[in-house]
């Protein structure tokens, strides 16, 4: 039995999400990390964790040095590309929960947008290098070109259609258009839109993209009783898995494998889960996440999402409720941990009534978290 | 040594040979589609292995396969986000199912990307960059 509700992610905090923040992603991790920690109560000098994403530029010791850390012991990354949030809560709640840490924070400083930008491999390139190989020289080069592989196989074999996933960005960008942090909280989506959208990578309209942003966003672990001094309902991690590699069918995303796992940590069936945030670097994954975590069966994403059931307020399973990656920011994962704490805190622009257990992938099948509101 | 219109992208990324990959680049430059077969269990390859994950096995040898298969899937790149496709699009990545059961990355450099359809049968063809590097492309095979 993993956490089981005991450790809680007592405090987030986040920057302003643009375009060009005009300031170091340092300086964007520090400011989120400062707000996180206002949030949870806890001071500054009393973190004891630090954890990240590799592909990040802020080393832990240099953010220890800025919050004054007395005594760093734990701390480390978790390499892949963005796609490692939920990992990063499970390693820090295990570090917690083994007793080898008491305030672990996970935080991320990216100017996604005015510096490296992912979309165009000049994070993820590895110049026809070891397996790159056999992928860059014939036109493989960004994280998209082989998901867009992935989703095109995936729509053959289940059916499911481009206008099936326009939905998805529809359902989020109404999302976004009731929270403010939102980067189109003012600008509506329809279908027609979508569809008539330039491809990108074909399959892929634009509006199946993610956003690329700048931003900071930081979360704060603790253990369940630390967490008590703050005041309202709070966010249990009530299991908290790592995934990423599988050895499974082409179509198949890392989420058939790591599944099981999460379901039978979490000692819940999916039927229970109110509310989902679902890693939407494309918007044909989320289609394909509801299938892989048993949400719905394999083929079904599609009309489910159409049928309006990941749509905030009625649906029955409202998804990527402060807009995702699609229209809120692309923070890869942290904005939809932020946003999955909020749901549980009742603190969400587009709240789920009641919403008991909260569920947050960040990468498909790479981690996911369910978290379990407490008094 | 194609015969095709086709033109890669100028600086589009090569392949960086390194020595677990040495010899199926040097196949391609003596014209010959090398595919990895476990000498202990039979299990073919695609990118090579370093260790066979069926048997466990580092003993491996290279097979010749003629090149035949059907696509499996595919994409077409219309916003040049990586800089070498600029002035390239649209530009289509084919992933080819081969005969012999493994999945390669390539290009199809006979037909218009609109045209790509999954299932369509296709066979390899050489094309040499440079000296170097010869790449394992395809062509759609046109049945008479």
């Amino acid at each position: 039995m993993a956490f089981m509700n005991a450790v809680t992610i007592a405090g987030v905090g986040e920057t302003e999400y643009s375009k060009n923040s005009g300031r170091s992603e340092l300086q964007l991790s520090l400011e989120a990390i400062n707000k996180a920690l206002q949030d949870a109560g806890i001071d500054r000098k009393e973190v004891d964790g630090l954890l990240r994403w590799s592909v990040d530029t802020s080393p832990e010791a240099t953010v220890a040095a800025n919050l004054g850390v007395e005594d760093l012991a734990w701390f480390g990354e978790i390499s892949q590309a963005g796609n490692v949030g939920a990992a990063l809560v499970a390693n820090g709640a295990a570090a917690i929960h083994a007793g080898l840490a008491s305030v672990v924070v996970i935080y991320r400083g990216v100017n996604g947008r005015s510096g490296r930008r992912y979309g165009r491999g000049d994070v993820t390139g590895r110049s026809g290098r070891g397996s790159a190989a056999y992928s860059e020289p014939f036109g493989l080069l960004t994280p998209q070109h082989g998901l867009a592989m992935t989703a095109r196989r995936r729509m053959f074999e289940t059916g499911v259609t481009s206008a099936q996933f326009g939905m998805v960005a529809v359902t989020e960008r109404g999302h976004a258009n009731r929270n403010p942090r939102a980067t189109f909280f003012d600008t509506p989506l329809t279908l027609e839109d979508h569809q008539n959208s330039r491809m990108i990578v074909d399959p892929f309209h634009l509006f199946d993209c993610c956003l690329e942003t700048d931003g900071g966003g930081a979360l704060v672990l603790t253990s369940t009783d630390r967490a008590k001094v703050r005041p309202g309902p709070s966010a249990m991690v009530r299991a908290a898995v790592q995934g990423g590699y599988s050895n499974r069918g082409f179509t198949d995303t890392a989420a058939v494998a790591l599944s099981p796992r999460l379901w039978n940590q979490a000692r819940l069936d999916p039927s229970e889960i109110n509310v989902a945030q679902i890693y939407d670097h494309f918007a044909p994954f989320v289609v394909f996440a509801l299938e892989d975590y048993g949400f719905v069966s394999r083929g079904e994403g599609g009309e489910f999402v159409s049928s309006g059931e990941i749509t905030w307020a009625n649906g029955s399973l409202p998804v990527n409720t402060s807009g995702g990656h699609l229209s809120e920011a692309y923070m890869q994962g942290m904005n939809q941990l932020i946003e999955s704490v909020r749901q549980a805190r009742d603190e969400s622009t587009s709240q789920v009534q009641d919403a008991q257990f909260s569920f947050v992938d960040t990468g498909i099948g790479t981690g996911a978290v369910i978290l379990e509101r407490g008094d | 040594m194609s015969d095709y219109q086709w033109l890669r992208p100028v600086n589009l990324t090569l392949p960086d040979p390194d020595e677990d990959s040495f010899e199926f680049w040097e196949g391609l430059k003596q014209g010959r589609l090398l595919m990895q077969v476990c000498n202990i269990c039979s299990q073919m390859n695609y990118p090579p292995m370093v260790m066979c994950s069926e048997c466990g096995s580092f003993n491996f040898q290279w097979r010749e396969i003629e090149g035949g298969g059907v696509l499996y899937s595919y994409v077409v790149t219309h916003q040049p986000i990586h800089p070498s496709l600029v002035d390239y699009t649209p530009f289509l990545t084919a992933l080819i199912e081969l005969d012999e059961g493994p999945r390669i990355t390539s290009n199809i450099v006979n037909i218009q990307p609109e045209e790509a359809e999954i299932g369509m049968r296709l066979k390899l063809e050489l094309f040499e960059v440079n000296p170097q590097i010869t790449l394992p492309l395809f062509v759609r095979e046109y049945v008479s």
